[in-house]
């Protein structure tokens, strides 16, 4: 098998995937009324500067066992759409300001159109779903229905037990939480499932899809540290969120986790505090003082050789999960991102 | 890089500790829903009917509009199939084909299996008996066949697939057996081949050839 790709490549390779995945999804929308308050909103955040990870997963994976795009484009669509419509609403529980390079929905638009806007998406992606009777035959159908129905269900989970942790303010917190909460919210939805239903529309059916649960979570748990890293550290131009976000947010990242359960006792109780205020109520000297903290105790470091080695075993996994497909362009592709999902600045 | 895939550490280790627990988790709670909700084996081996019925009941309102009209259509087209030409697979005599293969194509299209699994590069056919129950005999006509396709798109072009008799006629309350032969392309990736025949003149005489490539 040639080497693995170039972080140029495997950008190229996203763009490819995520071009042909926001087409089909612009021409399912619906051309009828009410355009500007709902139909005209849908391509929002789906159009903005994105990786697309999500799809390029899902179709590199059906290619990679033998399928076609077209078998699987409704699927990634489907995906596409509820991973867009999560985000609006993850905007509004966040409070968050900017996505993608432009302000959120809610902020743009107001909070009840931002609210039906994300509505409606996941209803679409119901409808995108129903489309693969004709393409995939019920069986198949069904399938990848419990495997959507899976994986948003877990992704709820998830995004319930950080919004929870959040509210009530709950800093006890350790790591395999931390890696509970991340499988839930984020890597079923992220990896697992692209690549389970990539591969059983590639394969129609015949491969076992638990055989990537490892490498998609390894993946995507690498994905997210990386992406908690960049919210701390990078640039607002490149990562299209505001930077320190997180922190503003008090959000349980494995950074703050690490700093949680490391930090001495005062310095316990003054994180303590300062997350048990509402976040209108934090100032810029306190995100100073935690960021101060997170640098004394070395918190993004150990995140960054954490994502370092969870991709590692993302890489073992993959060589297991993806034996049985010849060599293409779309394994390489496979290979090649997950390393440069934990080396990308964006 | 070769090396740290091959590293391991506590992170690593958790993680894989807590997905063997979620999905352990994860097995039961669908089982709990299964039970409740969905027989599987039954929906994938039960009549195009029952399978509706399931889809219809474990998924949303929402579902059941695309599905009232799958099912009006499979019916439809079982209507038109009913008529007095008919085709069986010969040796078969219920003329229902398997209910898994018939709810794709209308519960009365009937299903032509090749008997064995195939390689690329082989050969087999499949006779198949054409029925006229009425009282006069049919007009001549031919067999027309599409590609066969699988499931992720591949095809076996529709001139790998040729027929005993280019032209036939059957008399009344008679049956014609017609062979159909499939050549498989070198090359061709397995899968389960699907593809529709359709004889000219008669548009209720169709049936839908299942080939397997190994």
């Amino acid at each position: 098998m040639a080497g693995s790709p170039t972080h140029a490549a495997v950008e190229q390779a996203l763009d490819a995937y995520r071009a042909v995945t926001v087409d089909k999804l612009l021409r399912l929308l619906p051309d009828r009324e009410p355009r500007r308050y709902l139909y005209d909103l849908i391509p929002s955040y789906p159009t903005r500067p994105g990786k697309g990870l999500r799809p390029g997963l899902c179709i590199a994976t059906c290619r990679a066992f033998g399928g076609s795009t077209r078998a699987v484009l409704d699927s990634a669509v489907a995906i596409e759409l509820l991973h867009n419509a999560f985000l609006i609403h993850d905007d509004l529980e966040d409070g968050s300001e900017f996505r993608r390079g432009g302000p959120t929905l809610h902020v743009e638009q107001g909070l009840p159109i931002a609210v039906n806007v994300g509505d409606a998406m996941n209803v679409l992606s119901i409808r995108v779903l129903m489309a693969n009777l004709t393409m995939l035959g019920p069986t198949l159908t069904w399938r990848v229905f419990t495997e959507i129905e899976h994986m948003v269900r877990e992704s709820v989970e998830g995004q319930a037990m950080e919004l929870g942790w959040i509210r009530d303010n709950v800093v006890d917190l350790t790591e395999p939480d931390y890696l509970r909460m991340n499988l839930k919210k984020t890597c079923w939805y992220t990896c697992i499932h692209p690549c389970r239903i990539g591969a059983l529309i590639g394969t129609g059916g015949a491969i076992d899809p638990a055989g990537f649960d490892r490498f998609g979570y390894y993946m995507g748990a690498a994905f997210q540290i990386q992406d908690d890293i960049l919210n701390l550290v990078g640039e607002r131009s490149k990562y299209g969120k505001e930077i320190g976000g997180d922190i503003w947010e008090g959000k349980r990242t494995l950074i703050l986790i690490h700093l949680l359960t490391t930090c001495d006792a005062q310095e316990l109780e003054r994180v303590r505090r300062f997350l048990a205020e509402p976040r209108p109520d934090r100032t810029a000297r306190q995100i100073r003082g935690v960021y101060r903290l997170l640098d004394k105790y070395g918190s993004i470091d150990y995140a960054r050789t954490a994502a370092r080695q969870l991709a590692g075993a993302a890489l073992r996994e993959f060589f297991v999960a993806y034996r049985e497909a010849p060599d293409s362009d779309d394994k390489r592709f496979i290979e090649g991102v997950v390393l440069y999902m934990i080396e990308r600045d964006l | 890089m070769a090396g740290f895939a091959q590293t391991t550490s506590r992170i690593v280790r958790q993680a894989a500790s807590i997905l063997e627990e979620e999905i352990a988790a994860g097995v039961v709670a669908a089982k709990q829903v299964e039970q409740r909700f969905i027989d599987v084996d039954a929906l994938r081996s039960g009549d195009p009917g029952e399978v509706i019925q399931r889809f219809r009941r474990d998924t949303h309102e929402v579902v059941d509009i695309l599905l009232d009209l799958a099912h009006a259509a499979s019916r439809s087209l079982g209507d038109v199939a009913g008529r007095a030409v008919r085709l069986r697979p010969a040796g078969i005599g219920a003329a229902r084909p398997a209910a898994k293969e018939s709810f794709m194509a209308g519960p009365s299209t009937p299903t032509l299996n090749l008997p064995q699994p195939l390689e690329p590069g082989g050969s087999s056919e499949v006779v198949m008996n054409v029925e006229n129950d009425s009282d006069s005999p049919t007009a001549a006509f031919e067999f027309h066949n599409t590609d066969l396709i699988d499931q992720s798109g591949n095809r076996i072009p529709a001139d790998q697939v040729t027929f005993s008799s280019e032209s036939l006629t059957v008399g009344p309350h008679q049956t014609e057996k017609v062979a159909i032969r499939v050549t498989v392309p070198v090359g061709t990736p397995p899968g389960l081949y699907s593809g529709l025949l359709q004889a000219s003149r008669l548009d209720n005489l169709k049936a839908i050839l299942v080939i397997e490539i190994t």
